[in-house]
């Protein structure tokens, strides 16, 4: 009985310690678009956590349309960053949902997939949008030949101009 | 060889003065903020697109456009004496008959012809030196800036920032400068 009590204090210690509650989240995102710098886009996510019950040092995993990746932490503060890439034809403009885990919910996600139970039955603990507007390779004439092309047009008119003077 | 007389009467001082190769100090001034300006333009191009610090090349930047500012300011001096003397030809006519049209006809027969002519010349010249500093500057700066344009992101594009910007500026300050003094005959 005694055991059974002790170990019911501890997993409630133990659970309260690592289960985020509540948590609010600072965002922001980072989507390559220009296709001239890679063939593949890369996405990254940078977040700040903030449990309600004040739980430091979380282990989170996020999921990107059915494929998970570890979420890093900073060394100091909760400040965390995911990154992944996608072949840019599998990562047309679209709008992601990231969801993201912690340990239980990873557990519980892996638990699905190897029952293929329905992967949308786990709930994240919280999850973030990313907006992706798709690569492209810009304007197919490059900016310093428009200057270029104007610098010469101008140098042209004044050329004829100074011409008929002389002349 | 003759020595150098400095007994000119005041007519031909003036002459020498509106038709000589020196600026008048409302000149010169306009023409040395004009290259300024002009020569602090790339300071722009160079802090964003090569990513070179304002503050870091502080002293680089500073030479640069003072250098490639009296380069400029010498190509608009001789670029403007070229101009002057043919823009007086062309607008001669021009000008005689604006001035005989503003002119009554009592009043043409008061002044002398002399006094005609002078305020001819006088208009003539007044035309030319604005028209020819205007003409100047517009082809020295879109000569500069071509050939900055030229150097900096096609012939050196592959050149780290700090070159690119001393050859650039040092090369199209110079060119534009050098290509000023040829005159034609």
């Amino acid at each position: 009985m005694a055991n059974l009590f002790v170990i019911s204090v501890l997993s409630l210690l133990i659970g309260s310690g690592f289960c985020c509650d509540q948590p609010s989240v600072d965002s922001s995102y980072y989507t390559s678009t220009n296709l001239k710098l890679g063939k593949n886009a890369a996405f990254v996510v940078e977040l700040t956590v903030k449990c309600k019950n004040n739980v430091q040092d979380l282990k989170l995993y996020a999921d990107v349309n059915g494929v998970q990746y570890p979420v890093t932490k900073s060394p100091e503060g909760n400040n965390y960053q995911v990154s992944w890439t996608a072949k840019n034809k599998k990562s047309p403009a679209a709008l992601f949902d990231v969801k993201f885990f912690d340990e239980s919910g990873y557990n519980a996600l892996k638990k699905a997939a190897r029952i293929n139970q329905d992967a949308n039955t786990v709930k994240p603990l919280f999850s973030v949008d990313v907006k992706h507007h798709g690569m492209s390779s810009g304007f197919w004439v490059s900016s310093e030949l428009i200057a270029l092309a104007a610098a010469s047009l101008i140098f042209y008119v004044v050329c004829n101009e100074r011409s008929a003077v002389i002349s | 060889m003759a020595p150098k007389s400095s007994n000119f009467s005041k007519e031909e001082e003036l002459l020498l003065q509106d038709f000589g190769r020196d600026l008048s100090r409302k000149s010169s001034v306009i023409f040395y903020v004009h290259a300024l300006f002009v020569s602090a333009i790339p300071l722009w191009l160079f802090n964003r697109i090569h990513q070179m610090e304002m503050l870091d090349n502080a002293i680089l930047f500073v030479i640069g456009t003072i250098f490639s500012a009296y380069f400029v300011a010498l190509a608009y001096k001789n670029n403007k004496f070229e101009l002057k003397h043919k823009i007086a030809q062309k607008r001669s006519d021009g000008v005689a008959a604006e001035l005989n049209a503003k002119m009554s006809e009592t009043e043409s027969k008061k002044i002398s012809k002399k006094e005609k002519d002078e305020r001819i010349l006088w208009r003539k010249n007044e035309i030319a030196e604005a028209e020819s500093m205007q003409l100047a500057v517009f082809y020295t700066n879109s000569l500069f800036l071509i050939l900055l344009i030229l150097s900096s992101f096609f012939f050196f594009k592959s050149y780290s920032p700090m070159p690119n910007y001393i050859i650039s500026m040092v090369g199209a300050s110079s060119i534009t400068g050098l290509l000023s003094t040829s005159s034609q005959k």
